[in-house]
């Protein structure tokens, strides 16, 4: 959904006139019906990876409060472990770029995993801001108790730099712009693409959604920091609820659009001035934490 | 169990290492196994009686030890705190003994099998000693028996490269072993018969110079012995030279006894810690994990990196001890205690991790024959056993959930974040560093494991004896499988581990209960696994109704035309090039790329190689510079050395009117 989406807005931006948002369900449920060809060179892992990878996304979709906070498993949401399963879910997608042997996979896993591992304190440091604007370690939480007032932006403005650390990590992690091109043709370009480039069939169809579902958990999370109004909670009504899913779309729309101007223009960074693009998103997200720190002493 | 029966048990453990090393000796066929044996069943022993006393309330005091002479004046007991590390030395030692039984006999060539055990089992007798322990006199000694067999231990295979490594770890050895003593005797002003309780009262009348030279080389004493940078130049090189068990006994257990002397000091020996040796500590410990992790990213040599993994895990463990020191000083109870507690649980679990990838390591080594992971490759498919058990040590290893190591990074960034508010200004700063650069070293860590085992394991063999290895058999697997079980076990089980050795503030005061709980943050390891594991099984059967598993076919994998040899993979040099370049300002590799013509008339038509130096900043600028000034300060002393009597007359009376002028 998020992916298409993108993919239109930013069609409809360059001036051409874009396949329909949807397309994306289409390509995947082509390739659920298609023919699995495994390597023959890969072993056990080339099986694992698909359902490890799409199987952290879908735990972190469920976990994070994306449209409803409070349910059974907000425990789990807890920042260090959310890090650590977006951590998880690049491992084993490299693990399995890796395995088919071809130097494609090798070249993408290697810049795939450069990135997680180094946007890793990035992402703790933004969290650790929120953490300590809330009072609550688990994400859940720090969402959850907002739903009344307003905003977390607009509650606590001086969050904004750790707003702009999260949305620049997010698309490190979800393989945007200005860090890698997802609609590439180029192998030697490619980053994501190169590390699911040996799959096919069903296996493929469930690596494409797990990257459009990370992208979807972290545009949701992105818009929920500035408006999580409304959201769903357990004593939620019918009518709640469609008009939950209904501001679910409509702040999907908007980060869509958002992006989509974005990638349209800026150019991609050559991979070895990333370091500049990391650098100033950690030290967005440090300086969110001094700002966070600094507003307890007043 | 009676008190009676675990001090049985516990002096059985000890001296059967001694017996153990007798029996090795003996000129039997059968020696070899049976002393190994003997060490397991002692080892296991051990384990038992460590956990009995690591979640008992009174300490287990020997009495046996006045009885024999051999022990003269050494007194021998297990306290809570000790105890966690004779479970641990012994829990490894079971496993490398184990281990040891088919390794050794498959290498008859590179070590006198007879020698290893014999100095394996003297090495272990020594390890467990010094936890025993009580006064100076004891432990010394046996911190000397424990690094004088490792050295000779070292130099098992007679190769030259292994003297090499020997003599350095000899020279590292015997300045750590000599600071300790000195600072030891310092603070018990020469009476080394005092038990280490007798001791705690007398260091606080202790004058202030004494107390800090003797903190001063202490810290270098036991930091030396940890392999804290820059006092870790030996560890790579002894790690790629011991035999294989021996390299797990070392990252496992030989390591920790650096901590646990650490702590043993600085937690229960003296007054109070200056504020000076605190922060020592404290960057001694974030150093080494820097330096540790940007080096295991860059090794390609298959032991070499699982040293300087053990490295960065022993610089966050410092790290953690360090924050520790200087939140209990700032008062700040809560975040000191949480961060003790994580060091010695990361202990627990890198020990556990480290060791099992040490034993794999060995039998990597030898399918592959060589060290090199360049020409390991496609073993997953080879050994898928082994390659699984040793997947489950490497996500340990790279702080990834629901290992036993990540809950301790959980602890400790937790706790972190949770006394970050209540701290002074300068605790506030220094937590920040830490979580920055902790996070920093885990996310790498994942960088290193991720090559270490793409590289060993997946895509196609990159060497022929790779290419023909075949899987282990169970003697091999049963000791690797294990230590990965046990990783796991001790993830899911943290809440009841920690709160068995006594850290009610983390886990709860029921010891049933499953929950991990500090700064405000709580986890639940078991739940995060198993929804994890529900999640991943839900997606398998949903994929099983919605499309067809049985239309799967093998093909080889996309080539362009041009079939794929090992020779186009990704090289573990290629794949660290990222990380290279952005931290080139601190590692300084050198690339050297070699172009030679193959044919005269097209200029094109060449032939590359490439050849990576990796820089030991370390050995380089500060080892060499210090080598090279001994050996001019050696040419000095050989002017004086020139065979003319009057000299050296003369010398003796200027030595003789110095000491008078000194003396009165």
């Amino acid at each position: 959904m998020s992916v298409g989406g993108v993919r239109w807005f930013k069609a409809r931006l360059q001036g051409r006139h874009g396949a329909v948002p949807w397309l994306p369900y289409i390509t995947y449920a082509n390739l659920l019906k298609k023919e699995n060809v495994i390597s023959s060179t890969g072993s056990w892992m080339l099986h694992v990876t698909p359902y490890a990878v799409l199987g952290s996304n879908i735990f972190l979709a469920l976990v994070l409060p994306l449209v409803s906070v409070g349910g059974s498993l907000t425990a789990l949401s807890n920042f260090i472990v959310v890090a650590a399963v977006l951590l998880l879910s690049s491992t084993f997608l490299v693990m399995g770029a890796f395995d088919a042997g071809s130097a494609f996979g090798g070249l993408g896993g290697s810049r795939a995993i450069t990135l997680a591992a180094l946007f890793e304190p990035t992402i703790i440091l933004t969290f650790i801001a929120l953490v300590l604007a809330t009072g609550s370690s688990t994400l859940d939480g720090v969402i959850s108790g907002q739903v009344m007032v307003g905003g977390l932006l607009i509650q606590a403005p001086y969050l904004v730099l750790s707003w702009f650390a999260l949305m620049l990590t997010a698309l490190a992690e979800t393989a945007r712009y200005p860090v890698d091109e997802p609609g590439t043709q180029l192998e030697l370009t490619m980053m994501h693409e190169a590390t699911v480039f040996d799959y096919s069939g069903p296996y493929l169809a469930m690596l494409e959604y797990a990257s459009a579902l990370k992208l979807t958990v972290f545009v949701l999370l992105l818009a929920n920091l500035i408006l999580p109004w409304p959201i769903l909670v357990a004593t939620s009504s019918g009518l709640t609820v469609f008009s939950v899913i209904l501001a679910t779309l409509l702040k999907l729309l908007v980060v869509m659009f958002v992006i989509a101007l974005l990638e349209s223009s800026i150019a991609r960074v050559r991979l070895y001035r990333i370091q500049e693009f990391l650098t100033s998103a950690f030290f967005m997200a440090l300086g969110g934490v001094s700002l966070a720190l600094l507003s307890r002493l007043i | 169990m009676t008190m009676q029966a675990l001090a049985i048990m516990l002096l059985a453990s000890f001296l059967g290492m001694a017996l153990a090393a007798v029996v090795a000796s003996l000129p039997n066929r059968h020696a070899h196994r049976l002393s190994n044996l003997i060490v397991a069943v002692c080892a296991l022993m051990g384990a038992v009686v460590g956990i009995f006393i690591a979640t008992a309330t009174e300490p287990l005091i020997l009495p046996s030890a006045s009885l024999w002479p051999v022990f003269y004046g050494m007194n021998f007991s297990l306290d809570r705190f000790s105890a966690i590390f004779y479970t641990l030395v012994s829990g490894i030692s079971f496993f490398a003994a184990a281990y040891a039984i088919p390794y050794l006999e498959q290498q008859p060539d590179n070590y006198n099998i007879r020698n290893v055990n014999i100095l394996t089992a003297v090495f272990i007798f020594g390890m467990q000693g010094v936890i025993l322990s009580t006064n100076i006199f004891g432990f010394m000694t046996f911190w000397e028996i424990m690094s004088i067999t490792l050295f000779f231990l070292i130099l098992a295979d007679g190769k030259a490269v292994s003297r090499k490594a020997g003599f350095l770890y000899l020279i590292l050895a015997h300045l750590s072993t000599s600071a300790i003593m000195a600072g030891l005797f310092l603070l018990s002003g020469g009476a080394l018969l005092n038990n280490f309780s007798v001791l705690a009262q007398m260091t606080a009348d202790l004058p202030q110079v004494s107390l800090f030279v003797a903190i001063g080389l202490l810290i270098f004493g036991f930091g030396c012995k940890a392999g804290l940078v820059p006092f870790h130049v030996w560890l790579p090189e002894v790690h790629s030279q011991v035999p294989t068990q021996v390299s797990a006994l070392l990252s496992g257990a030989m390591l920790n006894i650096a901590v646990y002397g650490f702590l043993r000091v600085f937690l229960f020996l003296l007054p109070g810690v200056p504020m000076w040796a605190v922060f020592t500590v404290f960057f001694l410990g974030l150093l080494s994990a820097v330096v540790g992790v940007l080096y295991s990213v860059l090794e390609r040599d298959i032991t070499r990196l699982l040293a300087y993994t053990s490295i960065q895990n022993f610089g966050i463990m410092f790290t953690m001890l360090g924050l520790a020191l200087l939140a209990g000083q700032e008062g700040n109870l809560v975040l000191a205690q949480a961060a003790v507690y994580a060091a010695i649980f990361l202990m627990l679990a890198q020990a556990v991790c480290q060791s099992g990838l040490f034993l794999a390591s060995g039998v990597l080594v030898a399918a592959a024959r060589s060290r090199r992971l360049e020409a390991m490759g496609g073993l997953a498919k080879r050994m898928p056993q082994l390659s699984v058990g040793v997947f489950m040590l490497i996500l340990g290893a790279a702080f990834l959930p629901p290992f036993a190591p990540f809950i301790a990074d959980w602890i400790f960034v937790q706790a972190m974040v949770g006394g970050l508010e209540e701290s002074s200004l300068r605790l506030k700063i220094m937590i920040l560093v830490t979580v920055s650069t902790i996070t920093f070293v885990t996310g790498l860590a994942v960088f290193a494991m991720v090559k270490l085992y793409a590289m060993a394991f997946l895509a196609q063999a990159r060497s022929e004896p790779a290419a023909a290895a075949m899987q282990p058999g169970l003697e091999f697997l049963l000791p690797i499988t294990s230590l990965s079980g046990l990783g796991l076990m001790l993830g899911l089980f943290a809440p009841q581990v920690l709160n068995g050795i006594g850290a009610v503030g983390i886990a709860p005061a029921n010891f049933s209960q499953q929950i991990l709980v500090t700064g405000g943050g709580s986890l639940v390891p078991m739940d995060l696994a198993l929804f994890m594991l529900v999640v991943v099984f839900g997606l398998w059967l949903i994929r099983g109704l919605i499309s067809d598993v049985k239309l799967t076919r093998e093909y080889q994998t996309w080539d362009g035309g041009q079939p794929l040899t090992p020779r186009m993979e990704f090289t573990s040099t290629a794949f660290s090039a990222p990380i290279r370049f952005l931290f080139s300002f601190f590692l300084r590799t050198k690339k050297l790329v070699n172009v030679t013509p193959v044919t005269t008339h097209n200029r094109w038509i060449v032939a590359r190689s490439m050849t990576l130096l990796i820089n030991q900043v370390w050995y380089d600028r500060l080892y060499v510079p210090i080598g090279a000034g001994f050996t001019r300060l050696a040419s000095l002393v050989v002017r004086l050395q020139s065979g003319n009597l009057q000299a050296y007359i003369s010398l003796i009376l200027l030595a003789t009117v110095l000491t008078l002028m000194i003396a009165l």
